[in-house]
């Protein structure tokens, strides 16, 4: 990020940067840039909070008054974690979110995966329909698939792996990661239309924990580990399970940027 | 929170010895204006596209475009990391690119104008493979009238 904005300034464009990870940018060290102390993937600090945001971005253009640099300015706000009250219920079980399909342990569920799964997305379907119109928008799309042929693609793959790919035009890994990353969406975008879930951890705790979905996802990666396909291996390295969800983190090597 | 010490250990591990060289003798930097005439573009590295577009492939070194007048509900997310929050995104899209905040602090007369076009690459690229990319960025900005860009992680 650092080195893209010492290329925009040498076009003669000023810039100014959210910075998220300091130590990046120190190395890099370009002309303007405000290192906020918020989670990877929320720079701007919190969700449909306007006026937080635009503190931050105040604070990002106030560096552009000044006279020499190069500038890091640290933003001291902090954004706060979810709502404590609501997810403390939810996770006493005072709030009971959604009654999902018992997870019986792997073998049980690889079993019958494909309708584990389409019982488990229809329970959820009301819920993702409410985020939708609340949101007026989901980011579902990326695999060009419906959700349940995605999930379709998805079990099949687990139970063989030589299961034809919907989608012709991009190479079956790839149609593989995109299908799985809408279901993960179709999953978040529904549990965080309910209280108790505004905290991304507890988020995905849920996700890779408690659902049908994420124990095929833990299976899933477990394929592609011993797989002896390039892509897959890339994969099940780093690109289907969150690193703080893995006991293993050494395995990790790609990053957010 | 993105600090180091809160990062899981092999993200962790990765992140302090990621090369970020290459930038080392460059130290541009241009005067300042007032604020309240800057024509302002985003650059996010959150591989957002346009719902048509094509998805970013892993190892990406292009870009998409985002017109300024974007339909919040017609841009996606086609990152390769998994190690980042998605949730803030799905929920907002001024998490990552705040392209509504810049349309209001324009209307209030804080910003100048907020460009017609704004950009998006993958940033699991290092900066140095993106240069191509980000020439061809700044000519569209600097033909579009932009005088700034604004940066923005995931």
């Amino acid at each position: 990020m650092g080195g893209l904005a010492t290329i925009f300034e040498e076009e003669g464009l000023a810039t100014t940067q959210i910075s998220l990870i300091r130590l990046h940018t120190e190395k890099t060290n370009p002309p303007r840039a405000l290192w906020v102390p918020f989670e990877l993937g929320r720079p701007l600090g919190v969700p449909n909070d306007a006026a937080f945001q635009t503190r931050v971005l105040t604070a990002a253009f106030e560096l552009l008054d000044a006279d020499s640099g190069p500038l890091l300015t640290d933003y001291l706000e902090e954004a706060p974690e979810g709502d404590p009250e609501t997810d403390e219920e939810a996770m006493t079980g005072m709030v009971c979110p959604i009654s999902l399909p018992k997870v019986e342990g792997a073998g049980a569920l690889m079993n019958e995966l494909s309708q584990s799964l389409t019982r488990e997305i229809n329970s959820l379907a009301p819920w993702y329909d409410l985020a939708v119109r609340k949101r007026g928008r989901t980011t579902i799309g990326p695999s060009g698939l419906e959700i349940e042929d995605a999930a379709k693609f998805f079990a099949a793959f687990i139970e063989n792996q030589q299961a034809p790919a919907p989608r012709d035009d991009l190479a079956k890994g790839r149609v593989l990661k995109l299908a799985y990353e809408d279901l993960k969406a179709y999953y978040t975008e529904a549990i965080t239309a309910q209280p108790g879930y505004g905290a991304s951890l507890r988020v995905e705790n849920w996700l890779f924990n408690e659902t049908v979905f994420g124990q095929a996802l833990w299976k899933l990666r477990e394929i592609c580990r011993a797989s002896d396909d390039e892509y897959y291996i890339y994969l099940g390295r780093n690109s289907i399970i969150p690193d703080r969800q893995i006991n293993a983190p050494e395995d990790s090597t790609e990053r957010a940027g | 929170m993105a600090r180091l010490d809160s990062i899981p250990g092999g993200e962790k591990k990765m992140m302090i010895e990621l090369d970020c060289s290459g930038f080392e003798n460059r130290r541009p930097f241009i005067a300042p204006k007032p604020l309240k005439d800057r024509r302002i573009s985003i650059l996010s590295t959150a591989a957002l596209n346009l719902r048509d577009d094509a998805v970013y492939q892993r190892g990406a070194t292009d870009f998409r475009v985002i017109p300024g007048d974007v339909d919040p509900g017609d841009v996606v997310m086609s990152h390769v990391s998994v190690n980042f929050d998605r949730t803030g995104f799905q929920q907002d899209i001024n998490i990552c690119f705040p392209i509504e905040r810049l349309h209001e602090m324009a209307g209030d007369g804080i910003i100048g104008s907020v460009a017609n076009f704004h950009f998006t690459v993958s940033g699991a690229a290092h900066p140095l493979e993106l240069e191509d990319s980000a020439h061809a960025i700044a000519q569209t900005m600097k033909a579009d009238a932009v005088d700034t860009v604004l940066l923005v992680p995931i």
